[in-house]
């Protein structure tokens, strides 16, 4: 099984089980379970995290010394995403709630801990 | 010969400062002010009118004054004759992004007293921010704060225009150096001014952060920063009324510059020290990946708040005490207040160096850290 393939499972698996966990803790809070567009968060992130990803695992010998600057891009394209999609919809009534910003932020947390995983395995080979 | 190389080099470099001069119209937005008006009501339009000076008190007006010149400005404005209203400064280039390009003179705004008029739209100042209005120059105020529309400002400021004069100014100083040297390799000219400090950076700052392995690729950009920020800190200190590094848009980008550099410089030892921190037991190395990674970005932000705090804080307080005199109206109280401003005046010379040299210091330090060939502990 390559590196990449590996990856991608983990990072799928991990953000599958972070959405049960989130979902059962929105029901268990009588909380609406599919609303702020949390599924488009967790199908960004995913997709963005595998990006990053295979951007750090197919990174030319040149630049092996950057991965941790291409590591940053990533983040910085979180942000343009967050920014580009949410932003907008959870500012609508003015604030952005604590379920909200948990919506995007906690698989957002998710993925990047798989990113930072794959980055510190790169960093120790 | 080597210092011609490094001149050489420096003159090439002053690329970076064109970037920042391209950037700086960019971040101008970033460092708005909050713009309070003097009554907040709710949803009321206010047609412009000329801000009124008079019955100031002699506090309030010196208030102002200083307020006036922390601030950028769309015109190059050195004095104003109160008692007949006139005006001594020279007129600097709009350009704004709006319904296509709209370039003109900001002599229109006529000191912010009068709306300006460019290919159909019209346009006012509000405390030093272009705003779109009507033909009557009407602000929509709401919380005490405009809510006009804001075209994206790409205009040639007071800062922007000073940036380029002292970019034009190094260039000059340097190239003119770098010439003496092909004559002789006695330095002569500006050259026996600069290269004892040319030197002091090389010998004190880079090479003892970087490493003499890497710090030549790094020369270029130090001694520009140094030479840079030292410049605009001394020309902040003449009656010119010039604020760049009193601006945070400038000092913001200044950071970038050394954050970008620093990040793109990193090698694989400076990520692992990051991330995952060799020597140390796996629940501390968790611990610390976050706190290292925040510390990548504070690190600049410390960077870029330092010069501007420092910079505007002398201003505020050098004003103040020249203020002092008008206030105080007795020979013994001004006699006092003009010594301590005299003696803030060489303290700020001071200060001028310094901040220049503590930026250079630490970006050098920053970038040491990021090519450093670490043995793991």
């Amino acid at each position: 099984m390559s590196d990449l393939f590996k990856y991608i499972v983990q990072i799928i698996l991990v953000c599958l089980v972070t959405l049960g966990v989130h979902i059962m803790v929105l029901a268990f809070m009588d909380k609406p379970l599919f609303d702020n567009q949390i599924i488009t968060a967790y199908a960004g992130n995913v997709a963005l995290a595998v990006l990053i990803v295979m951007g750090l695992l197919k990174v030319p010998e040149t630049l092996q010394n950057s991965r941790g600057f291409l590591f940053l891009l990533g983040s910085f394209l979180k942000f343009g995403f967050f920014f580009l999609a949410f932003y907008s919809n959870f500012k609508v009534d003015g604030a952005i709630q604590r379920i909200e910003f948990f919506a995007f932020f906690i698989p957002y947390a998710a993925a990047l801990v798989m990113e930072t995983k794959c980055l510190i395995d790169r960093l120790s080979k | 010969m080597v210092i011609r190389q490094v001149i050489m080099q420096f003159t090439r470099a002053l690329f970076f400062l064109a970037v920042l001069v391209l950037i700086q119209p960019v971040f101008l937005t970033a460092s708005e002010h909050s713009e309070h008006a003097s009554d907040s009501t709710e949803s009321t339009q206010i047609v412009y009118q000329e801000p009124a000076q008079d019955g100031m008190s002699m506090k309030q007006e010196i208030k102002a004054h200083i307020q006036h010149h922390l601030q950028d400005g769309h015109d190059f404005h050195l004095y104003t004759d109160t008692e007949t209203n006139t005006h001594v400064g020279f007129p600097l280039l709009v350009i704004l992004l709006d319904d296509g390009v709209q370039v003109f003179s900001s002599s229109r705004f006529h000191h912010g007293e009068s709306v300006a008029e460019s290919n159909g739209n019209f346009y006012a100042l509000h405390h030093g921010k272009v705003y779109k209005t009507d033909a009557a120059g009407t602000f929509e105020m709401r919380d005490g704060h405009v809510h006009n529309e804001k075209p994206l400002d790409f205009s040639i400021t007071k800062n922007v225009f000073s940036i380029m004069a002292f970019a034009l100014m190094l260039i000059l100083l340097f190239t003119g150096a770098a010439r003496s040297y092909k004559k002789s390799l006695v330095p002569s000219g500006s050259a026996k001014f600069l290269e004892p400090l040319i030197i002091f950076v090389r010998d004190e700052i880079a090479i003892p952060n970087i490493g003499e392995k890497h710090y030549k690729r790094f020369m270029s950009y130090l001694l520009t920063v140094f030479f840079f920020i030292w410049l605009v800190n001394l020309f902040g200190l003449t009656p010119l009324g010039i604020n760049v590094t009193n601006s945070i848009s400038v000092t913001f980008a200044l950071a970038v510059m050394t954050f970008v550099i620093t990040q793109f410089s990193g090698k694989k030892e400076y990520w692992k020290h990051i991330f995952w921190m060799p020597g140390v037991p796996v629940p501390m190395k968790i611990l610390l990946a976050p706190i290292e990674l925040l510390g990548v970005f504070i690190k600049p932000f410390a960077l870029l708040i330092r010069l501007y705090a420092n910079i505007t804080a002398g201003h505020i307080v050098l004003m103040s005490l020249i203020g002092l005199m008008f206030i105080f109206h007795s020979w013994i109280g001004s006699t006092l207040s003009f010594g301590l401003s005299v003696f803030i005046s060489f303290i700020e010379l001071l200060v001028a160096a310094l901040q220049a040299y503590i930026f250079t210091m630490l970006t050098a330090l920053y970038f040491g850290s990021a090519v450093a060939e670490h043995e793991d502990h």
